[in-house]
């Protein structure tokens, strides 16, 4: 982690505490006094999201990375003015929407203003007839779907921190959510954006379902981590509510068995909404929350749908499907309590993190099918050195799958701890790198895969990079994240 | 006359098909131009892209800082960023 212990003013240079001062002062003129924080207490908030080294700073009482101030733009026009000022004053800025990012991706490491986009939470429009939403970037996940569910309607997002992210932090990060067969994921969802660029200009891309009017410009901003631009609203895809829900839990005696079967399901025009499939582990430690099988491999299936004939048929299909494929039903209960129990590994953690010595975290990585049940053993068995691990395959698409481990390591050093956590992330990287997975399926890049974003990359970082050079010559935007080098 | 060619759970490609004629060449000409014009400031009012799949080239270049609704500079940044001197294909997508 890179930062200072909490500063104190004797630590600061003249000319870093005049530009906090004038910050404030022309923040407070531009927004009001009432939308600008920058009591130290309340910055703290600001400083971490829950990426693991600033949760286990925080438990061992440390305080770094405050930014200089928060503020809290209602309009793209302030957030406009914001950015311009900034960028005159050489000040960085860091989009910030509900803090639950789990790679450090909001943290401000070289200080400057928090842009907290959580007042720009208006739900514009629905449009019933284009069956898409107008939603502000500081909405949460959890009011938007209630909204659209009260207009007859559903996102189809549902990451499990739902109840604590934003959609800004959903486009920043590429999010997923569990029922990602059927909806995809929210790069999918895109329609439009509306934002803020790094000089101060404000844009609105087309309103249109399909063009080919040169790169598509959203799918550069979208997963940009607000490195690029600030995105202050989104025309999204959404779908009608679906009436039926047809959930289910099946076995299968290994890995190798089951993940074959979700591949068959993908790629036979047998989608379903949810499909997860739990390694013996991830399956021990489910079973009793899950009503899962005593050995082997829980698999969640679920569809849904708006058409009842349909959804009945294809689920049908599917299971028997699955039942061909070796599978031992397991009735419903196992879909019904995934589905009650769903959001709850987002708080799971807080759990495992009050035990001083211990932590627990999560890699999730994508892999073609080919290559899933290498990519899967290679981690688990140099990861199972460091500590407990066990996996679950939890978004399946025709080309391949994500897999999501965790992890938990004990070690009553600190110091220790932190290696061992810094350790099995490595070979899990290491390891994507070498089999050509994808070292991120949906949580990002942040500051702590920033290395090995490059290595994925290769020259696609370099024209990132200066991308990013052109268009936010100074780095106001987010510095130091996806890998972006100081500034020139 | 128009067909409607592919559709999508929020709008759809309209496919225009166009003829005419004129008595010069000159004059064939100029009505090939005003009625690309009339289309696309048609399109662009309407909030509709200028392209669904045959993309930009030259012809609808000029209408490209339009489409973009205030994002061109991101792509005339990506243009410069990756081929400075401007060797790629010039004078195309507007850019």
């Amino acid at each position: 982690m890179r930062g200072q212990e909490c500063p104190r003013p004797e630590d600061k240079d003249m000319s870093t505490d005049n530009k906090i001062v004038k910050a404030l002062e022309w923040l407070g003129n531009l927004l009001g006094k009432n939308r600008v924080i920058s009591d130290q207490a309340s910055l703290v908030i600001y400083s971490r999201d829950i990426f693991m080294p600033g949760y286990l700073d925080l438990r061992e009482g440390k305080i770094q990375n405050l930014p200089a101030a928060a503020c809290f733009p209602e309009t793209v026009e302030e957030v406009a003015k914001v950015i311009s000022r900034a960028r005159e004053n050489r000040i960085p800025v860091i989009a910030y929407g509900a803090g639950s990012g789990v790679l450090g991706g909001t943290i401000p490491v070289t200080g400057g203003i928090m842009l907290d986009l959580k007042r720009m939470r208006e739900i514009r429009s629905v449009n019933k007839i284009a069956h898409t939403v107008e939603v502000e970037a500081g909405v949460m996940g959890e009011d938007l779907e209630r909204h659209l569910i009260r207009e007859g309607f559903t996102l189809g997002h549902f990451p499990s921190s739902i109840y604590c992210s934003t959609v800004g932090g959903w486009l920043s990060t590429r999010s997923a959510g569990q029922l990602s067969a059927k909806y995809g994921k929210i790069e999918d969802l895109v329609i439009s954006l509306e934002g803020v660029l790094a000089d101060g200009s404000v844009f609105h891309t087309r309103n249109t379902p399909r063009s080919a009017t040169g790169p598509d410009l959203d799918q550069i901003l979208v997963g940009s981590e607000g490195t690029l631009a600030i995105i202050t609203a989104a025309v999204l895809a959404i779908s009608p509510l679906p009436a039926k829900k047809i959930y289910r839990g099946f076995a299968f005696n290994d890995v190798p068995s089951g993940l074959e079967a979700m591949r068959v399901l993908l790629q036979k025009e047998l989608v379903p909404a949810a499909l997860r499939l739990y390694d013996p582990i991830d399956t021990g430690f489910n079973q009793a929350k899950l009503s899962g099988p005593d050995s082997g491999c829980l698999l969640v299936i679920g569809y849904e749908g708006a058409n009842d004939e349909l959804t009945e048929l294809k689920s049908k299909l599917g299971f028997a499907r699955l039942l061909e494929m070796g599978a031992t039903d397991l009735g419903e209960a196992p879909g019904l309590k995934w589905l009650e129990h769903r959001y709850a590994v987002s708080y799971n953690r807080s759990k495992i993190m009050a035990s001083p010595g211990a932590l627990l975290d999560t890699i999730e990585v994508s892999v073609i099918w080919r290559d899933a049940l290498e990519l899967y053993q290679k981690v688990a068995a140099a990861v199972s050195k460091l500590g407990l691990v066990m996996a679950h395959f939890s978004h399946a698409w025709r080309e391949g799958v994500c897999i999501y481990f965790s992890f938990l390591v004990n070690d009553p050093d600190p110091e220790k701890l932190r290696q061992k956590h810094l350790e099995a992330w490595k070979t899990a990287m290491e390891a994507c790198l070498e089999i050509g997975a994808s070292i991120s399926h949906h949580h990002g890049i942040g500051l702590h895969r920033a290395e090995w974003l490059k290595k994925e990359l290769g020259v696609g970082h370099e024209i990132l990079q200066k991308l990013k050079n052109e268009i936010d010559p100074h780095h106001i935007l987010n510095p130091e994240k996806l890998g972006f080098g100081e500034k020139a | 006359m128009a067909h409607f060619s592919h559709a999508y759970a929020q709008g759809c490609s309209i496919y225009f098909s166009v003829a005419s004629t004129g008595r010069t060449l000159g004059d064939r000409l100029k009505r090939y131009d005003d009625l690309w014009n009339d289309a696309l400031e048609a399109c662009m009012k309407a909030d509709g892209a200028l392209s669904h799949h045959h993309g930009i080239g030259m012809l609808k270049a000029k209408w490209m800082e339009t489409e973009l609704g205030g994002a061109s500079p991101l792509l005339k940044g990506l243009k410069r960023a990756i081929d400075p001197k401007g060797i790629m294909n010039p004078g195309k997508l507007g850019i």
